[in-house]
């Protein structure tokens, strides 16, 4: 016995080592591949509550600093506004008009009206502590009806891009995959040829994204610069959201389908806020 | 002699690990971050010995874990074998303010990458490809970098000894 506890005083920081890396991989081997595992879940949780709070604070400072500069450029701002409002006021007028005027037409021509969807804006919070996995956080959880498999856009340059999807969620917060991480897979079609496409991300913000498995018959009609939609072929996107142009198009000889290079429609070094899509009125 | 216990160093990593995922995703250059936790285990580890390093590891590791995407247990896994490590040189190699702890940390991050690799062999294959590859060019550099300043901020706020020369028992 006592020999045994001379061992274990001699060799504890082995050991314990040993058990640490048991106990990780006893985890690692538990809770790969569920994204709701309840212990990450509840961690998450805590620690989501500091990340908002850190967030907010930050945000906090940097809008005060700034909003000292800011108030002069407002004023000059002010007035330069208020006349396009009422340009735009009288724009609107027309633009109702245009909008009853398309319906009418689309009901005539016998088209499905596309639906409008509910969503929840949301704010980017945080993101991974390291580099090798991808994930955004925002301050959205279960607590505003964000569950798992919803959809995220965001605007930009006049374009509402697809984001990601939710994937793991805790009351106050949720995280996002985003489309460029090289686990994302989205069924995608190009809006003008209509030709379709599997979408996989690359899996760094930087790269462009692939999309395979385009038909080889579509390499004259497709060009630089075509828009690729969502095909809605798969059931946690809806079609029609905008997810990136060609940036370029290959077709190897030893494959059978196009690849082609997609540069999404949204900077993610630059987003702010998103939308997660809820459901559809 | 420091006095530190386990709390102030539990505060510490959960405070770097929390400013980690928001405040500094600003300070990333190529999309690429440092990785600040990292290198407070390797200072902290090699003046504390293998046994608090691993056990620093691993609790900022699992707060690491509970934010991020990967399997629950691996950063926990990575972060306890760089604390041991770190912790074995404990007493065996003076610390200069930037050498050495720059030749630590450097080693550190090769480490850190070269589990990660075969980790995501077994556990998320998809990603292992990402491992070596520019990033952790980037990533070394920066921690490299980041490694004189965070040494003496811990310094300056009593968690690594003042003096080179003194150790903790």
């Amino acid at each position: 016995m006592t020999e045994l506890r001379k061992t274990v005083t001699k060799y504890k920081s082995i050991l314990l080592l040993v058990l640490l890396i048991v106990i990780s991989l006893f985890l690692m081997g538990y809770s790969s591949g569920k994204y709701n595992f309840l212990p990450k879940k509840i961690g998450n949780s805590i620690f989501s509550l500091l990340q908002i709070t850190v967030d907010s604070t930050s945000n906090f400072l940097t809008d005060t600093v700034d909003s000292v500069g800011e108030l002069k450029k407002l004023r000059s701002e002010h007035g330069i506004l208020l006349e396009k409002i009422l340009e735009y006021q009288i724009r609107d007028r027309d633009y109702i008009e245009v909008k009853q005027e398309n319906i009418r037409l689309k009901k005539q021509l016998d088209f499905k009206i596309s639906s409008e969807y509910i969503f929840k804006s949301a704010e980017i919070i945080a993101q991974e502590p390291g580099n090798i996995f991808k994930t955004i956080v925002i301050n959205r959880g279960t607590a505003d009806g964000i569950k798992n498999n919803m959809p995220v856009i965001a605007y930009q340059h006049g374009y509402q891009g697809l984001v990601g999807k939710i994937i793991e969620t805790s009351p106050l917060t949720s995280k996002i995959l985003p489309i460029f991480d090289n686990t994302s897979y989205i069924a995608a079609r190009l809006l003008e040829t209509r030709y379709e496409g599997l979408i996989n991300g690359s899996g760094s913000k930087n790269d462009l994204l692939l999309m395979n498995y385009v038909t080889k018959n579509a390499f004259e009609s497709l060009r630089d610069g075509d828009l690729v939609v969502t095909s809605g072929m798969q059931s946690i996107y809806p079609h029609g959201l905008y997810i990136g142009r060609i940036r370029g198009i290959y077709s190897p000889e030893w494959k059978t389908s196009l690849i082609l290079k997609i540069e999404p429609v949204i900077d993610f070094s630059r987003i702010e806020y998103v939308l997660v899509l809820t459901g559809e009125k | 002699m420091i006095k530190r216990n386990g709390l102030v160093t539990t505060v510490i990593i959960i405070i770097t690990v929390i400013l980690q995922t928001t405040i500094f995703n600003r300070f990333s250059f190529h999309n690429v971050k440092p990785d600040f936790v990292l290198i407070i285990i390797i200072l902290i580890s090699n003046y504390s010995g293998s046994i608090k390093g691993q056990l620093t590891g691993f609790v900022s590791g699992l707060i690491e874990d509970f934010l991020s995407l990967s399997p629950f247990g691996f950063s926990a896994l990575i972060k306890s074998v760089i604390g041991y490590l770190s912790g074995k040189t404990e007493g065996q190699i003076f610390f200069d303010p930037i050498v050495v702890p720059i030749i630590f940390v450097f080693a550190g991050t090769i480490i850190k990458s070269l589990l990660s690799f075969l980790l995501l062999l077994v556990f998320s294959p998809a990603k292992a490809d990402a491992v070596f590859s520019i990033t952790l060019l980037i990533e070394a550099g920066m921690n490299i970098i980041l490694t004189p300043f965070i040494y003496y901020i811990l310094k300056l706020i009593k968690v690594l000894p003042s003096s080179n020369s003194s150790r903790i028992s």
